[in-house]
């Protein structure tokens, strides 16, 4: 658990891109197969329950799905059908390639979201600052911003009540037009209030008047950040030989 | 500076970061942040009790972490806008205690920013009233300005406190500080004696009848209305009452037929008119003129003058304004003067006086009892146990999602159990309630209304 959750969050954001970024140039469906497997160990040591890491996947592999069929069945115009299944004519290589992104986007989504699952919102911002040079100006108000993502739900809900008891409900597809444009204009118009009495909130406890602040909560780099490196380093090695090892590794360069 | 509403004035996302903000700007280091932080929490009762996370906070817990956040910087003098205007009677009375313990130091001055100074009477030490053009209108010491300048308050428009009403009504001259010192005065002064008889008032026929309601938000695991069972009358004004998220607005909104019930059935005779707390939100046209007459685009049957129902409510020199544009006040007034276009038979209210003045609100209730003197339903959702002391003929009282008691409102002020239900008396009432523990010849009274009313019957007795 505190494996990742102690983890610098721009050390653990750099690691996720690092693997993403790798991922997205293996064509092979067996190496991403593998990194999927550590994406869920990992999610799963961070404390991610069994049943929100399958929450999670069922999104992800629709999508994937979608992958696989239409690049077998899209593969399977230029080159020979391997397979016919109704009207649909389908590639082995197409196939193979379909099932190489899905896997592939399947692991780097369980990766993100074991990213967002170990990760406080806090502490990204005040390490993005420290560590990335995320001007606090902007990550400052970004969490302001945060915190207001179910208030906005909320709030929808409400204005779509309120117009609804004043004028019944939209007719035809300009009407719902009209009626999101009304929505929007009047959620806007209170998100924008919103907005003007934090920035002021925040003025009124000094917020951006000296050049310099400081940080109560640390964010400090420690050895276990390094070994954390290391051990992904180290880690992605292994898969990458392992796979080269029983011949399926294949990348973008062939 | 503390504001007004919790939820625009916190910006992290946990209570130390909150409170640590302003140190942050001030670019302290951390070994003094962290003493601050704890001092801060201490001084305003945030113990180690209190959730990390501000989203789990309610509303009064939130406006102390506000405070804390506030005092951790030090400042020599804080200016609180309306501090508990935004919050239930318990959230409101969490942060007033909190404010008293610091007042009671006097380790820095303090300017309060208030409609309603009946909690705070006790720590006063100026007052100043502003006039309608922004100046300074007249200025004193408390005593002076609630006892002897009360006449011109009242044509400022300006909310006075109960307690110096209460004993200006008494013939006394010293102003009660709290709601024990008014007790003390009734018991010296009140004639006893003095009639209390009630009229009760005599309702038409059903208008709405529900019964065994049940309501489940989408997603919740718990009923936000659990089997409730109402009936209300032509010519009646009714006051749901309850903490929040004791499930007021959403019985409301049952009875409006807004949302369906999940269980159970409501039965409405004629239509029914619903205003929401933010009527801005309900807004649907560029000006005045045309959202009053909203009703017509629609199809439905206009049954009052729109010209004249403007002019009514005060609202016909700005016909051709955006509805977005007007004050507080107006807007409220707006939206209750859209809602009365087509004539309903019941008009339901959520929250109707949060954050109007004195003015507003007498121009609000004065028009809602002509709509009941003409045999309309009202409803009023309210935290405001005044207001339901002088103008509802029912209170309904919520928690947990069930009504818990429906009766007259001075019924429901003699149970002992009020704290149920999330409310505290107002207080004039508390101060009756209070005096006639000790002296059972001290009348049980809501508020200044019965007190009027009983002196005035005792008076016309005697002459």
């Amino acid at each position: 658990m505190s494996l990742l959750a102690g983890r610098d969050p721009t050390v653990k954001l750099a690691v996720v891109l690092g693997i993403s970024l790798l991922l997205i140039v293996i064509v092979d469906p067996l190496t991403p197969t593998l990194f999927l497997t550590i994406a869920l160990a990992v999610a799963l040591a961070g404390g991610a329950r069994p049943g929100t890491i399958a929450r999670a996947l069922v999104p992800l592999t629709v999508l994937g799905v979608g992958f696989v069929w239409s690049n077998a069945v899209f593969a399977a115009t230029q080159g020979p059908a391997t397979w016919t299944i109704g009207p649909f004519h389908a590639s082995e290589s197409g196939l193979r390639f379909g099932l190489a992104i899905a896997i592939r986007g399947i692991a780097i989504g369980m990766f993100s979201l074991a990213f967002v699952w170990t990760t406080d919102p806090t502490d990204l911002v005040v390490s993005l600052i420290g560590h990335a040079r995320l001007p606090f100006r902007i990550g400052y108000p970004l969490l302001a911003a945060y915190r207001f993502l179910p208030f906005f739900t909320d709030e929808y809900a409400q204005v779509r009540l309120a117009r609804r008891v004043r004028g019944g409900l939209p007719r035809g597809p300009l009407g719902r037009v009209r009626e999101a444009v009304g929505e929007l204009v009047t959620l806007l118009s209170d998100a924008t209030r919103r907005a003007t009495r934090i920035a002021i909130a925040m003025d009124a406890r000094g917020f951006a008047a000296a050049r310099e602040r400081t940080y109560y909560r640390e964010a400090r780099l420690e050895w276990g950040d390094a070994l954390f490196v290391l051990g992904a380093v180290v880690t992605t090695a292994a898969l990458l030989e392992l796979s080269s090892w029983a011949g399926a590794l294949r990348t973008v360069m062939g | 500076m503390l504001f007004q509403d919790p939820e625009t004035q916190l910006v992290m996302l946990e209570t130390d970061d909150e409170i640590a903000f302003g140190l942050e700007n001030l670019g302290l280091p951390r070994d003094q942040m962290v003493d601050r932080v704890a001092e801060a929490r201490a001084t305003t009762g945030l113990g180690p009790g209190t959730p990390r996370r501000l989203d789990a906070l309610s509303g009064g817990t939130k406006q102390r972490v506000a405070l804390a956040s506030l005092l951790a910087m030090r400042p020599r003098a804080l200016v609180l806008d309306e501090p508990t205007a935004n919050l239930d009677p318990i959230g409101a009375h969490e942060v007033v205690a909190a404010f008293a313990a610091l007042a009671t130091r006097r380790e820095r001055s303090f300017l309060v920013v208030e409609h309603r100074l009946d909690p705070l009477l006790h720590f006063i030490d100026r007052v100043a009233v502003l006039g309608d053009d922004g100046r300074l209108a007249l200025a004193g010491d408390p005593e002076t300005v609630f006892m002897e300048r009360a006449g011109q308050l009242d044509r400022l428009g300006v909310w006075q406190p109960e307690l110096a009403e209460l004993a200006r009504l008494l013939g006394a001259v010293r102003l009660p500080r709290d709601v024990e010192d008014a007790a003390d005065l009734l018991i010296e002064r009140w004639p006893r004696g003095a009639s209390v008889e009630r009229q009760d008032r005599v309702f038409g026929r059903i208008t709405v009848a529900a019964h065994g309601v049940v309501h489940r938000y989408h997603g919740d695991n718990r009923d936000a209305v659990t089997g409730a069972s109402l009936e209300l009358h032509e010519g009646e004004i009714s006051a749901i009452v309850g903490a929040n998220g004791a499930g007021k607005s959403t019985l409301g909104l049952l009875l409006a037929g807004v949302l369906p019930p999940t269980r159970g059935t409501v039965d409405v005779s004629g239509e029914i008119a619903y205003v929401f707390q933010y009527p801005e939100r309900g807004f649907l046209t560029a000006t005045v003129r045309d959202e009053v007459r909203y009703a017509t685009t629609i199809g439905r049957r206009i049954a009052r003058d729109p010209d004249a129902l403007l002019e009514r409510f005060g609202l016909a020199r700005l016909a051709g304004a955006n509805p977005h544009s007007l004050s507080h006040g107006e807007k409220r007034r707006l939206s209750v003067a859209s809602a009365l276009v087509t004539s309903p038979t019941v008009l339901i209210l959520d929250e109707p006086t949060f954050g109007q003045d004195l003015r507003n609100t007498r121009e609000l209730m004065t028009i809602l009892r002509e709509e009941r003197d003409r045999g309309t339903t009202v409803v009023l959702i309210t935290h405001d146990l005044s207001l339901v002391a002088e103008h509802a003929d029912r209170a309904v009282a919520m928690a947990d999602g069930a009504i818990g008691f429906a009766g007259r409102p001075d019924e429901l002020f003699q149970r002992s159990d009020i704290a149920r239900f999330g409310l505290a008396l107002p207080p004039a009432a508390a101060a009756f309630a209070q005096a006639r523990q000790r002296d059972p010849g001290i009348p049980p009274l809501t508020g200044l209304d019965a007190a009027r009313t009983a002196l005035a019957a005792r008076e016309a007795l005697q002459a």
